[in-house]
């Protein structure tokens, strides 16, 4: 009895203590700078310095607890909404803005000290994070859980990023090892750099089906990049199927510049036309659209697979979302990501920039395929802040498209439509798309512009006006 | 009589001992030497299948002055960065061997007019490679204003005997050289784009540059002389940055029921605004602006300096800007 009482008092107290010690870890975040931040309640009013941490919060849920967000951000659009701060802009401003919590990246806790600590002497906590593996990633999620008191939020980004990593996985794992690519992954062109073999980069290379050719490459001060070096990657050049860089910042790269790069002509993938480029935020950033990313590569590398329409095709009266996605995936588009100074900032405001649209979900499935298509033009008339997502695709706008996306021929002799006369506002691409033969004219003579189009409607067009450009 | 042979000879001993002991005295100062050179001032390219551009008018420019030296200098920054960083890169200079060594040296112009200098180069021609006279000439007369201040204690020291600059393709401002007819010249070195256009059924539509800080009216202006030059044509000019925009080149097609154009340059390099702004896949790019309104469209990605008769336009630029200041090419 005297052993049992010891038993169990050894018992509650050793529930007392590691239980404790659980809910301590639990509000307790070790940063980057080695930093032991205890979370007794959750920051409301955060400055975040870094794109990935802005668009990783606004992943959580949160928006009016975000004050702040770095120079340059687009995604998602709610960014473009709040004021910008810089760790090149006085502290007072930071101090005037009274913020609860700064996030920074290592990049600036190393290079700024004097920053940091005046921001702390402020009482503001700084917190330093950036992971550089994906084993690394969901911990960081975890701990902008635990800063924001979003841990569920937290949790459930990461279930969404394993179901739609698993989905991608079951498209890849139909394609035979034998058939998959190797693929050298450039990081830094000028340089010949590409990315270490543990860093986000190369998992999505990896997720999407793609051998990265660089395992022997090493890291460089522990950064995800690694140096490579122009006579390694040729000496491997044989074995290079496909030749993917990121864009960026980092990188101002053009498949041009990879083409006419020295000595690059004997590397199998530029030879063959295999040149990628894929924009660096959706590939080595941590946050959910590395998902995209891992889709992007896995549209270059296999279209066959990651392009399939087969679903779409089935559809009896196509909407202008499916629509988008159907003309995205068969004419392999690639997506658009967009970039604040070219994409929003060099746009008039009239026209229509990234994120406009209100009818639109930007933490959904479809806006990607809807702005690519959109900022490639194959929508006429296209409303500013609305882009009626759902109501069907018209007859004269498959004509419009398929004019404006390809080169298509002159067509031989003029055809005449009874309900298409000149003053129709697309009447000469509707004359071409009949006159070509890549959509028809119904028994009675009528085009029926306004007419509905099915998804093997819209498939047969898109084809046959593929063939005809080529 | 003989006296006055005597004080002739005299004379003549005098002037010839003069000029022996002046001719001496200027050697031993070190009296500055003078040698002729011409400088192709261009912003410059990166891609090599661009430079065919730049280097076909060096050598159109060379051939035409076979006794002086052509120099090539780039004006921005970044461009000659990447041509210095290539001199390193083994590799490249094997694939690339036709690559001038003057391309993989380049410099800017103040640093080419300098390193000229030094040589003895002190008569040198700075012939822009610009279209019209926008910012980019206003900013390389500066420079050579700013060189010709230099005032030296004694004129012989003097760092430039001449230093001078040519007129861009479409003339500059000055009663000397009327701009109509440089603009009639440059029309007629346009002939060949012309009958492209008119071979394919289409109307030409060129991109200019342009720029948002000075009136850009020239291009609408030279709309017009090719418009009139080649009356059975349809020629249209937009601009990148001012006036007339590329709206307005697609209203008058729109207006005239063009249905379809052949899009060209009208800049010396086919570079990122050829590829990108007019060829480009975005919805707002040339191209795609032109087939929105349901216009058929062909784009010929080659720069002007591709065209011979183009860069005889700066051959005869160079040489009235030797014949303005007396120099003998």
């Amino acid at each position: 009895m005297h052993k049992f009482c010891q038993v169990l008092l050894f018992a509650i107290l050793a529930v007392v203590v590691f239980g404790g010690a659980v809910r301590a870890e639990n509000n307790v975040v070790t940063d980057q700078s080695g930093i032991r931040i205890v979370v007794e309640k959750p920051f409301k009013r955060i400055i975040s310095l870094y794109p990935a941490h802005t668009e990783n919060l606004f992943s959580l849920g949160l928006d009016k607890e975000i004050i702040g967000v770095s120079a340059d951000e687009a995604f998602p659009p709610k960014t473009l909404t709040k004021p910008v701060f810089s760790y090149h802009d006085d502290a007072e401003k930071f101090i005037a803005g009274r913020p609860d919590l700064v996030l920074v990246r290592p990049m600036i806790s190393r290079g700024y000290p004097d920053f940091v600590k005046a921001l702390q002497q402020a009482g503001i906590t700084v917190v330093s994070l950036q992971p550089r593996t994906i084993k690394d990633v969901y911990a960081y999620w975890r701990d902008l859980g635990i800063l924001t008191g979003r841990q569920a939020q937290a949790e459930a980004m990461i279930e969404k990023f394993e179901t739609e990593l698993g989905r991608i996985r079951a498209i890849v794992h139909t394609i035979p090892e034998a058939r998959r690519k190797k693929v050298y992954f450039e990081a830094i062109h000028s340089r010949m750099r590409t990315f270490s073999p543990a860093s986000i980069a190369i998992f999505a290379l990896q997720s999407a089906g793609g051998i990265n050719v660089a395992e022997d490459a090493q890291m460089r001060n522990d950064t995800n990049i690694a140096d490579y070096g122009k006579e390694h990657i040729l000496s491997r050049a044989d074995d290079i199927d496909a030749y993917l860089a990121q864009k960026g910042y980092m990188n101002h790269v053009t498949v041009q510049q990879i083409r006419e790069e020295a000595g690059f002509q004997v590397i199998k993938a530029v030879r063959e036309g295999q040149i990628y480029i894929v924009d660096e935020k959706i590939v080595s950033r941590p946050t959910l659209r590395l998902l995209d990313g891992i889709y992007e590569i896995g549209r270059f590398l296999y279209p066959e697979k990651f392009n399939d329409v087969t679903d779409l095709r089935a559809v009896p009266v196509l909407s202008r979302a499916q629509f988008a996605q159907m003309f995205c995936k068969m004419t392999g588009i690639p997506l658009k990501t967009p970039d604040y100074r070219q994409d929003i900032q060099q746009r008039s405001a009239s026209m229509h920039r990234y994120g406009d649209f209100a009818d639109v979900d930007y933490a959904g499935e479809a806006y990607k395929f809807i702005e690519t298509a959109v900022y490639r033009g194959i929508f006429p008339d296209i409303h500013k802040t609305e882009f009626f997502p759902d109501r069907p695709v018209t007859r004269s706008t498959l004509a419009y498209a398929l004019f404006v996306f390809f080169d298509l021929p002159q067509i031989k002799k003029s055809v005449s439509i009874k309900d298409v006369t000149d003053a129709h506002p697309f009447s000469e691409q509707i004359r071409t798309a009949v006159g070509l033969g890549l959509m028809n004219l119904a028994q009675d003579g009528l085009f029926r512009p306004d007419g509905t189009v099915s998804g093997e409607e819209a498939f047969q067009a898109i084809l046959k006006a593929r063939k005809a450009a080529a | 009589m003989k006296a006055l042979t005597i004080r002739k000879s005299g004379i003549f001993i005098t002037l010839a001992i003069l000029t022996v002991l002046f001719s001496r005295s200027v050697f031993a100062m070190d009296a500055l030497p003078d040698k002729k050179a011409i400088v192709l001032a261009d912003f410059g390219t990166t891609y090599p299948s661009a430079l065919i551009s730049i280097t076909n008018i060096q050598k159109v420019v060379q051939k035409a002055f076979p006794d002086t030296t052509v120099r090539i200098a780039f004006t921005s920054n970044i461009i000659r960065n990447i041509w210095h960083q290539r001199r390193q890169d083994l590799k490249f200079l094997e694939e690339y061997k036709d690559i001038p060594k003057d391309i993989l040296y380049v410099k800017g112009p103040l640093a080419t007019i300098a390193d000229l200098q030094d040589e003895g180069y002190r008569t040198i021609i700075v012939q822009p490679l610009h279209v019209y006279a926008g910012e980019e000439y206003a900013d390389l007369c500066s420079y050579i204003n700013g060189l010709n201040a230099i005032t030296t204690i004694k004129k012989k020291y003097m760092p430039f005997v001449k230093l001078v600059v040519g007129r861009p393709g479409l003339g500059a401002y000055g009663h000397i050289h009327d701009y109509h007819k440089d603009m009639e010249a440059a029309a007629k070195a346009l002939a060949p784009d012309v009958a492209l256009a008119d071979q394919k059924g289409a109307a030409l539509v060129y991109m200019g540059h342009g720029n948002e800080f000075y009136s850009t009216g020239i291009y609408a202006e030279f709309e017009q002389v090719m418009q009139k030059m080649y009356p059975k044509s349809r020629v249209f000019i937009g601009t990148v940055e001012g006036f007339p925009s590329l709206e307005d080149a697609v209203s008058k097609v729109m207006h005239l029921k063009i249905k379809e154009v052949l899009l060209k340059p009208l800049m010396i390099v086919a570079g990122d605004h050829a590829n990108n702004d007019m060829a480009g896949d975005e919805d707002n790019s040339w191209k795609n602006t032109f087939k929105r309104a349901g216009v058929r469209v062909e784009c010929d990605i080659h720069g002007l300096g591709e065209n011979a008769a183009w860069a005889d336009i700066y051959v005869n630029h160079i040489r009235d800007a030797a014949r303005d200041n007396g120099i003998q090419l």
